[in-house]
């Protein structure tokens, strides 16, 4: 199993003739990806790699039968391509934008929230269950199929740390980007309830960084009974404060949100912290080692 | 981006809160000749971009046109927070009988606005902590506040005078939203002796990325580390002497993270998810002319970027000569034809996936101590 997505998923691509659009719709559909319809206003009608395009996305669901959006739209449209898509019934969304504006990103969000929907992003490389459905802009080289769950606040953090456990022969259920604004769609919380509801994910890995308090929550899920062992590693350890290190969300103000912070409420909760990324690795193998059996860690339920 | 205080107050004035009589001087001279315009006792406040000036002398009450101007003389070369102000706010003194609270942010976690009212002071961190926080109000970001509703919330913290606390929170709001504000904070927000609700301080923080989208410019906050942005780059300047460029702002820190258990990076370099040629070009200039720079770190992943295309604009620069090490370690869609560009034009390419690895064979090029 995995999360979010998989071989069933019906995907549709909103900018599916822009430039990055059509590079990576490329790369989605030579993983395997079912990309059932695109959307470009203007270009309705026409074909693009095979997949058909529609003007809109009610045309896309009601002729393809779509029931994901993965949208690459520029900054300021993504708040009407979203109404649009929630709209035309589609109830999971990518965003993989960057550069959204937050107060534009919370009303996005609410009118995710009020649709019933979810929505993974703005500024996330996307979801990825290896070998079954890869809807985002990550190197599909680096992931394999298996048994560790990533959520990452860092896009390319994600890539580094699924490649490091793909060539020591360890794959991953689902690989999840959480998104990189101070806003994003889906809490982090969320998402390790969903891995820890998931039999086929035996490990969590959470790739943090400095600023904001998905780390802090994520200890105090796992503290209120998580079963599936989670593991970190939180970037930014030499971050200035108060100047955002590239994410608007990663950023130390006020002395909150600082990794040593971060680093003492996993290891409260009892979660292992990798020095750097390339400790990811060895964590992983000795939670996943069979005196670490999934089903006695089960019963740690609280 | 924040703004400075008399910044913040003319947009809270602007949107009808009032604030103090005040003047903006750059010299003692000056400060002196606002305070006997203004009427003395006056109240001077150093301009810099950092909370808690009060504790730090950044705000002082003067009674005479001699004391007003050697505060002032003093208060212009000495820091506060670290920060050396340039501007002082000269304002007349209030008469304040109680001080409250009064801001709107954004709770990041319920992904919506709040709007904030509590008792106030200096001390209100301390109050937040010591679990006197203010009462919160969660607002619809597609719909504002709704003033009925504000005007319930304002009547159940028991906090006087109430219809003018609520019709001053609209007005934060409308300040927040026109703004596209991430904060918008009165503190104290004073009720005077005769009644009128004055907004002693502002301090108000804008959305960089909104600011971006609109063309407007940015400023930088005045201390620390200087931060640059563009075309999606990121860079701030470090003072180490490894260079560093990255695509992605955690690989980035990541990168940052190990460099320093030997080193100290001369800079962070985030290329964000729209690298060219001619940015890539641009980045490796930009870090080659960090003073002290010794060696480059090139961390990327081909995701969303075409790391041979930016490949050209490393061989670009290298082609002009370069006399540091260079080494680089680019994965992901084009990986190959990436590495032959870079290994063609004499950058060290390192094929592991590990960032360690990366970081340890430039040290070693540039004979840094293990």
């Amino acid at each position: 199993m995995s999360i979010l997505v998989n071989r069933d998923t019906r995907v549709l691509i909103q900018g599916i003739t822009g430039r990055v659009g059509r590079a990576q719709t490329t790369y989605m559909l030579a993983e395997g990806t079912r990309i059932v319809a695109g959307v470009t206003p203007g270009k309705g009608g026409t074909i693009e790699q095979g997949v058909p395009v529609f003007d809109h996305v009610g045309d896309a669901v009601r002729v393809r039968g779509a029931d994901m959006s993965l949208l690459f739209v520029p900054p300021a449209v993504a708040e009407d391509a979203v109404a649009e898509t929630l709209d035309a019934g589609i109830r999971m969304l990518v965003l993989i934008t960057e550069g959204i504006p937050v107060h534009t990103t919370m009303r996005i969000r609410r009118r995710v929230e009020d649709a019933g929907a979810r929505l993974v992003g703005p500024a996330t490389p996307g979801v990825i269950t290896p070998g079954q459905c890869k809807v985002g802009i990550m190197p599909a080289r680096f992931f394999t199929p298996g048994p560790v769950g990533i959520v990452s606040r860092s896009g390319t953090l994600s890539y580094e740390v699924s490649a490091q456990l793909s060539a020591a022969g360890i794959g991953q259920s689902t690989v999840v980007g959480l998104g990189a604004d101070p806003v994003v769609g889906t809490d982090i919380v969320a998402l390790l309830q969903l891995f820890d509801e998931d039999p086929e994910t035996g490990v969590v890995v959470l790739v943090g960084e400095v600023g904001g308090t998905q780390e802090e929550r994520a200890a105090r899920f796992v503290a209120q009974g998580m079963r599936t062992p989670l593991l970190a590693y939180v970037a930014g350890r030499c971050a200035v404060a108060d100047v955002p290190m590239g994410h608007a969300g990663a950023l130390v103000r006020e002395g909150a949100g600082a990794v040593v912070d971060k680093i003492a409420a996993f290891e409260a909760a009892g979660v292992p912290v990798a020095a750097s990324p390339g400790c990811i690795v060895g964590l992983v193998q000795s939670l996943l080692a069979p005196d670490h059996a999934v089903s006695s860690t089960h019963a740690v339920v609280i | 981006m924040r703004l400075h205080e008399y910044e913040g107050k003319a947009l809270l004035r602007e949107a009808g809160i009032e604030v103090p009589t005040g003047e903006v001087v750059t010299d003692a001279q000056e400060a002196a000749r606002a305070a006997q315009r203004l009427g003395l006792p006056v109240v001077l406040k150093a301009q810099v971009l950092a909370g808690g000036r009060g504790h730090a002398g950044g705000i002082e009450i003067t009674h005479d046109m001699e004391q007003t101007r050697s505060r002032a003389a003093a208060m212009l070369q000495r820091p506060c927070r670290g920060l050396l102000p340039t501007e002082l706010l000269v304002e007349a003194q209030v008469p304040i009988a109680a001080e409250l609270y009064a801001a709107v942010t954004i709770d990041p976690v319920r992904g919506a606005p709040l709007l904030l009212l509590g008792t106030g002071g200096i001390d209100v961190e301390a109050h937040a902590r010591t679990g006197v926080a203010p009462w919160q109000h969660l607002v619809n970001p597609l719909t504002g506040p709704v003033d009925a509703d504000v005007a319930a919330w304002v009547g159940g913290t028991g906090l006087e005078p109430a219809g003018e606390l609520t019709r001053i929170l609209m007005c934060l709001w409308a300040v927040f939203a026109a703004e596209q504000a991430l904060t918008v904070e009165v503190n104290p927000l004073a009720v005077l002796t005769d009644g009128r609700v004055v907004a002693v301080d502002a301090v108000i923080e804008v959305d960089d990325t909104a600011r971006e989208l609109a063309g407007l410019p940015l400023r930088d906050n005045g201390g620390g580390a200087r931060r640059e942005r563009s075309g999606g780059l990121t860079f701030v300047e470090l003072g180490g002497d490894v260079g560093i460029i990255c695509s992605g702002a955690g690989l980035g820190m990541a990168t940052m993270d190990l460099i320093s258990a030997r080193a100290t990076p001369a800079n962070f370099l985030e290329t964000g998810g729209g690298i060219t040629r001619e940015l890539v070009a641009g980045a490796m200039k930009r870090v080659l002319a960090c003073p002290g720079v010794r060696g480059v770190l090139i961390n990327v992943y081909g995701g969303i970027n075409p790391i041979h295309e930016g490949a050209l604009g490393v061989a670009d620069v290298m082609a002009a000569g370069v006399d540091v090490p260079v080494v680089a370690k680019a994965l992901g869609n084009h990986q190959e034809e990436t590495w032959e560009i870079l290994q063609a034009a004499g950058v060290t390419v390192v094929r592991a996936v590990a960032t360690e690895t990366a970081v340890k064979v430039l040290l070693d090029r540039m004979q840094v101590a293990a």
